[in-house]
């Protein structure tokens, strides 16, 4: 840590080491887009190596990191927003094509596309999951992202995103069941 | 306990944070009520979903490309290792110990260091390189990469798709998917040096090409 405040650069590159595939991921499930998420993801190492001297040790580096890197996904996306529709361009569209570029370009999944009343699985039930979590908001979107796929601990959730206990817990109970209800016609029978 | 307080409590279920009485209480509603149970299992069966989603790595340059924005930036100049030395100091047989013990230390870590120089070299073979005299050509290359769905970056910025790009010496980063190679030479037109196959493609199934505009060379 001291090392760190000192500014070493070994210090630094053990950081992005140990941290750039949990800040990376977190940008990617809330922005839905590879190359905007490490974009971000460069801008969250680069405020870090920034504000360092600013982090008080009575919490946890990689919630503090965790932190910035929410912050600036939120920014981001509010961004994003306003130039898609400066462009009259749905934030959408540009999602779910980076997200069928992930997994639904696969032409098995696509031809089991044409049955929605099958159940599915593996690789298709992945980007469906992506995709109805990139639809819903992002302060429900955010909770299931820090809890279910990263699983972090309540304690840190509050941490990060400044919500109270109970909050965070009710939240994500009906972020969870918003996220179930959009699930249901792909999850039959699994 | 009523329905809509039961609707309520499914997370706790799964998780097994629910305080005694109210679990007794969400059993014996959850026995009466099929929407409940209905609700639980899609609930557990999207959870499950959620959770068997595979852990998300960051691209293989992307540790390359922040150390040359965070140069750029002048981060890291800046905060190169400081040299710290002893001044003045009797030598004792102790203290020549010591300095021995520190030596053996320091030469540990940079054999350690070295190791890890040369592991970052193998993990980030650095892409091809295209160089270009003319900025119309490589605004075409950046043009056509958007066309395809890539991502174009100016100095390890993110440029936005339909920008304009400048600047007297740049270095540009395209990045590619490698299925849309033969599509992304097409709307690249005449530029020199293209080759017809796709570049080494990423684990990502991306490709990577550094553009580096020098103009007058
Ligand atoms: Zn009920």
């Amino acid at each position: 840590m001291s090392a760190l405040k000192r500014g070493e650069e070994a210090a630094f590159e053990l950081l992005v080491r140990l941290h750039q595939h949990r800040v990376y991921g977190l940008c990617l499930r809330m922005l839905a887009d590879r190359a905007e998420a490490e974009d971000l993801a460069q801008e969250v190492f680069i405020s870090v190596f920034r504000n360092i001297q600013t982090f008080r040790e009575e919490s946890l580096l990689s919630t503090w990191i965790y932190r910035i890197t929410r912050n600036h996904c939120l920014n981001r996306l509010k961004f994003l927003r306003r130039r898609a529709h400066e462009r009259q361009q749905p934030l959408e569209d540009t999602r779910q094509a980076d997200l069928a570029g992930e997994s639904l370009a696969d032409p098995v999944a696509g031809s089991r596309l044409q049955r929605p009343d099958r159940a599915i699985e593996g690789r298709e039930l992945e980007s469906r999951v992506l995709q109805e979590l990139a639809g819903m908001s992002e302060d429900h979107r955010e909770l299931v992202v820090l809890r279910d796929l990263e699983q972090l601990t309540y304690e840190e959730i509050q941490d990060i995103t400044g919500l109270a206990e109970g909050t965070v817990k009710s939240r994500l109970h009906r972020a969870r069941m918003e996220l179930a209800r959009r699930m249901a016609p792909h999850l039959k029978d699994t | 306990m009523e329905h809509d307080t039961a609707q309520l409590h499914l997370s706790e279920l799964l998780e097994e944070s629910l305080p005694p009485e109210l679990k007794a209480g969400l059993e014996a509603h959850l026995a009466t009520c099929a929407e409940c149970r209905d609700s639980l299992a899609l609930l557990e069966r999207t959870l499950r979903a959620v959770r068997g989603l595979p852990r998300v790595e960051a691209p293989p340059q992307f540790a390359s490309r922040l150390r040359r924005r965070a140069a750029q930036a002048g981060l890291l100049a800046a905060r190169r290792r400081r040299r710290q030395g002893p001044a003045g100091m009797n030598f004792s047989s102790t203290m020549a110990l010591a300095v021995v013990l520190a030596a053996v230390g320091a030469l540990l870590v940079l054999v350690l260091l070295m190791q890890k120089q040369i592991a970052l070299l193998v993990e980030e073979a650095p892409p091809p390189v295209l160089q270009l005299a003319q900025p119309a050509a490589l605004q075409t290359l950046a043009e056509a990469s958007w066309a395809v769905g890539g991502a174009v970056r100016a100095d390890g910025r993110l440029v936005p798709p339909g920008s304009a790009l400048g600047g007297a010496s740049l270095e540009v980063d395209l990045e590619l998917p490698a299925a849309r190679w033969a599509e992304f030479r097409r709307a690249a037109g005449a530029v020199a040096g293209l080759t017809r196959e796709a570049p080494r493609v990423g684990p990502d199934g991306l490709v990577h090409l550094l553009v580096a505009l020098r103009p007058g060379s």
